[in-house]
């Protein structure tokens, strides 16, 4: 392969093209999943009847379906919607159900004393929610909060099941123009460690500074 | 004992199960302003039962509640709260904010008091608590005893009418003990009408006007404190005093 087809499949093909696309798919369902997962997660944690139930339903859909058939089942389901927008549901449906569990454990291992304790005060229910409990959940959880985004990051690749252009998919359309598919799958696969890994790295740097913002320094877990 | 007007808190034939076990079996109870009353008792005999149902934190099955003469209801529990302060053996103090904002987040949110006024007020009880440099501490930073005092300001910050206390050493190392009960101390001494529940006896015959042996959901005896101790005649009570006392 010559340099300029090295150039043109990772500059043009894969860099300009291909990774805005899973980056927008990035940012979109984890925009989407962290609200079903907060909000749902209050709602497990709090127990709320019915719709805590109906919600343990969801999440036990989300586990048990392979990623790529919801993707699929939703692309069949939906008449309109573009294949990014159908990817960054299915991904939010499907990420929001783990990210719900992580933040319900959160609240359930807030200590139900501060509760009792907020509740003897006066304090109004969404007051304790948000200035007392949600921080605290914040601390337990954002290991394993982390620890899901990487796996959101990854999973966006299933996107390419619907045809949606972000890096997979570009790259399996490309083989057809380069023969030899170790370096074309060398590429996608070396731009998803390194965001991976980038994530990782900048989410202990976060998990050190949001420990310090709550719990003030020298704060032993 | 006072009149009628008095009566700060008063529970009429109030029961209270759990499942099938009768925890408050058909309770009436009178608390005076500025009284002390003392509750003791063998475990599970309902103690921290009937403070929490007090202050709603549990539900009764039957029976009245009255605080100042209003019966208590599910509409104006809230408001009858935020004059009841309540002290627990686990502090349960807010882990993640600051001893400044576990003290504060409360009268501005509730009180409407400006944030410069409820600190202000804070620093003055943490000083007279002998914690007046615990100000910018987190929980963590603190040892237990110095943690159940803050929660005993936390709940002075309401400006309660009456402070329960649920075993509030019981949780504390023996050197840690005498600065949460020199702070009840300093309670008793601006009059603040209180129900302890402790098992340190002695410092309840010290603080206490009147004491209470709380046994199978029922309160057995009553009396004054001085009649507590020396003229009981209840045998059960002598029992329990003469363990508690040898300890
Ligand atoms: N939430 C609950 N569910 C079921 N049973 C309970 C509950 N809380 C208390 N009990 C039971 O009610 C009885 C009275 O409990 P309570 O905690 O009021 O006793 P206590 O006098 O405070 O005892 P201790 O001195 O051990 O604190 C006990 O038998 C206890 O097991
Ligand atoms: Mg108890």
């Amino acid at each position: 392969m010559s340099l300029a087809s090295h150039k043109m499949l990772f500059f043009d093909t894969l860099i300009k093209s291909a990774l805005p696309v899973t980056l927008q798919l990035i940012l979109g369902s984890f925009v989407g999943a962290c609200l079903i997962g907060l909000i749902g997660g209050i709602i497990r944690g709090m127990k709320v009847p019915v719709l805590s139930q109906i919600l343990g339903v969801y999440v036990q859909l989300c586990r048990g379906i392979p990623d790529m058939l919801v993707l699929l089942f939703l692309y069949a389901a939906m008449t309109k919607g573009s294949t990014y927008s159908i990817a960054v549901l299915g991904i939010s449906l499907i990420q929001g159900a783990y990210i719900m569990e992580i933040i319900k454990g959160g609240i359930l291992s807030v200590d139900k004393g501060q509760w009792e304790a907020a509740k003897t005060l006066s304090l109004p229910f969404l007051t304790t929610l948000f200035r007392i409990v949600i921080p605290q959940v914040m601390l337990v959880a954002l290991p394993a909060l982390i620890g899901q985004l990487v796996l959101l990051i990854k999973g966006t690749s299933v996107a390419s099941t619907i045809g949606c252009l972000e890096l997979t998919k570009r790259a399996v359309i490309a083989m057809s123009g380069y023969s030899n598919a170790l370096i074309v799958y060398g590429y996608v696969l070396v731009i998803f460690f390194i965001m991976c890994h980038a994530l990782t790295v900048v989410g202990k740097k976060l998990e050190k500074y949001v420990v310090e913002r709550i719990m003030g320094d020298k704060y032993e877990r | 004992m006072s009149d009628n007007n008095n009566i700060v808190l008063s529970l009429k034939n109030v029961t209270k199960k759990f499942g099938d076990l009768t925890v408050l079996d058909n309770m009436s109870l009178d608390i005076h302003e500025h009284e002390i009353v003392v509750l003791c008792g063998p475990s599970g005999g309902g103690k921290s039962t009937l403070l929490r149902s007090i202050n709603g934190l549990e539900k009764i099955n039957s029976g009245e509640i009255y605080y100042r003469g209003e019966l208590v209801t599910n509409k104006n529990i809230k408001s009858v709260r935020s004059h009841i302060g309540m002290v627990f053996q686990s502090f349960n103090l807010f882990d993640n904010l600051t001893v400044r904002d576990n003290l504060t987040i409360a009268p501005i949110k509730i009180l409407k008091k400006t944030k410069a006024e409820a600190v202000e007020k804070a620093q003055s009880y943490l000083d007279t608590f002998g914690i007046g440099d615990k100000m910018d501490h987190y929980p963590h930073q603190l040892s237990g005893g110095q943690k159940q005092r803050v929660a005993i300001v936390r709940s002075m910050m309401m400006e309660p009418d009456v402070m329960l206390f649920d075993e509030p050493t019981s949780a504390l190392d023996p050197e840690m003990i005498k600065e949460v009960l020199d702070a009840i101390r300093r309670l008793a001494e601006m009059g603040m009408t209180m129900v302890i529940v402790t098992h340190e006896i002695g410092f309840a015959r010290e603080v206490s006007s009147r004491m209470l042996f709380l046994e199978n959901a029922k309160i057995r005896v009553d009396a004054s404190t001085e009649d507590f101790f020396t003229n009981t005649e209840d045998e059960r009570l002598k029992q329990f005093l003469s363990v508690i006392l040898k300890h």
